[in-house]
């Protein structure tokens, strides 16, 4: 069991870094208590993060991420979420070796 | 009223299906930390303190020795800054649990946890409980997977042969379903992922998932004030 003392801080660092990310959303708590614009704004939020976390990976990666990810939708509006994944997953694999 | 133990085992049954994702993702890590030279226990306390995959990833890319710990940071708080985003949104959502509940809960959000409870608050109150059925297996995988991927080293070099560094890219997929049935939607997904392209092809490494959110927020701001207009005008 080793520690170093340079790695610790490097790992508490990253810690604080990430807690702070997280408590730093208590802090948009104003923004999300105005009513009319500011709630349609908030309400959007999480198809805005999801979107923005799928679309580069999904559009600019490559020809087999774009259509794997062709698949997995059409998988997610039949089948369940894991095995909807898991056809994304399995998809990409054979899509990489077929187009490189 | 449903008692905790049933919403507990509400929130595993739908984490169930996608804790293959953090058994691979934390194999990886762990893996990858020890590749570069972090020991075992290093690694599952990095896991166990940071929890958080994609920051971690992200900051052992740019890890060298000595550390150049402000990088780290960087990587860590880039790629993480989604959090605040998701913390701002479902927080809304659980103003009713206790404020060691709610601390509990933003300290220890995770996707699966923030977008498992959107999902819900769509058809029915969330509770802290819900929410510890998604957050404390993936927590234990987590940590215990670092640990395993650490000792276990190299078994796995190129994850991407595997397609595991897709399984994260289909999770959010599936989980983005439900929100396409809400009015406006499109919109906001076309802002937004568009401008989330636009902002990793012009290089900001990381933020560009903050970039592109904003966009489709702001999109969604457009949106209202002109429906409201009209509203206005006969």
């Amino acid at each position: 069991m080793s520690v170093d003392v340079n790695t610790l801080l490097a790992i508490v660092g990253m810690a604080l870094a990430t807690y702070l990310t997280r408590i730093a959303g208590l802090w948009l708590l104003q923004l999300a208590n105005v009513g009319g614009r500011a709630r349609s704004a908030m309400d959007a939020l999480p198809p805005a993060v999801l979107m923005a976390v799928i679309a580069p990976t999904v559009l600019a990666t490559g020809l087999a991420e774009t259509i794997a990810a062709a698949i997995t939708i059409v998988a997610a509006f039949r089948l369940p979420l894991l095995v909807a994944v898991a056809t994304g997953v399995a998809s990409v694999v054979v899509l990489r070796q077929l187009i490189g | 009223m449903t008692t905790g133990k049933q919403e507990f085992l509400d929130g595993l049954r739908l984490v169930l299906p996608i804790l293959v994702a953090p058994v691979s993702f934390s194999f990886i890590t762990g893996a990858t930390s020890v590749q570069k030279g972090l020991s075992a226990f290093e690694a599952t306390l990095m896991s166990a303190s940071v929890f958080a995959g994609g920051g971690q990833l992200l900051a052992l890319e740019v890890w060298y020795e000595p550390q150049a710990w402000l990088l780290v940071m960087l990587a860590a708080i880039s790629i993480n800054v989604r959090f605040a985003l998701q913390a701002a949104s479902v927080q809304r959502k659980i103003n009713h649990f206790t404020p060691l509940q709610r601390w509990l809960t933003i300290a220890t959000l995770t996707d699966p946890a923030w977008g498992m409870s959107e999902v819900r608050h769509l058809s029915r109150q969330v509770t802290f409980w819900f929410i510890s059925g998604i957050t404390v297996p993936i927590y234990l995988i987590w940590v215990f997977g670092t640990l395993a991927g650490a000792l276990l080293g190299n078994l796995i070099d190129d994850p991407a042969r595997l397609g595991l560094d897709f399984g994260f890219v289909g999770i959010f997929i599936a989980l983005a379903m439900p929100f396409w049935k809400r009015t406006g939607a499109v919109p906001v997904a076309v802002a937004s992922g568009a401008v989330a392209i636009a902002a990793k092809l012009a290089g900001f490494a990381a933020l560009y998932v903050f970039i592109g959110a904003m966009a489709g927020v702001a999109m969604a701001g457009l949106m209202a004030h002109r429906k409201a207009k009209r509203a206005h005008t006969p």
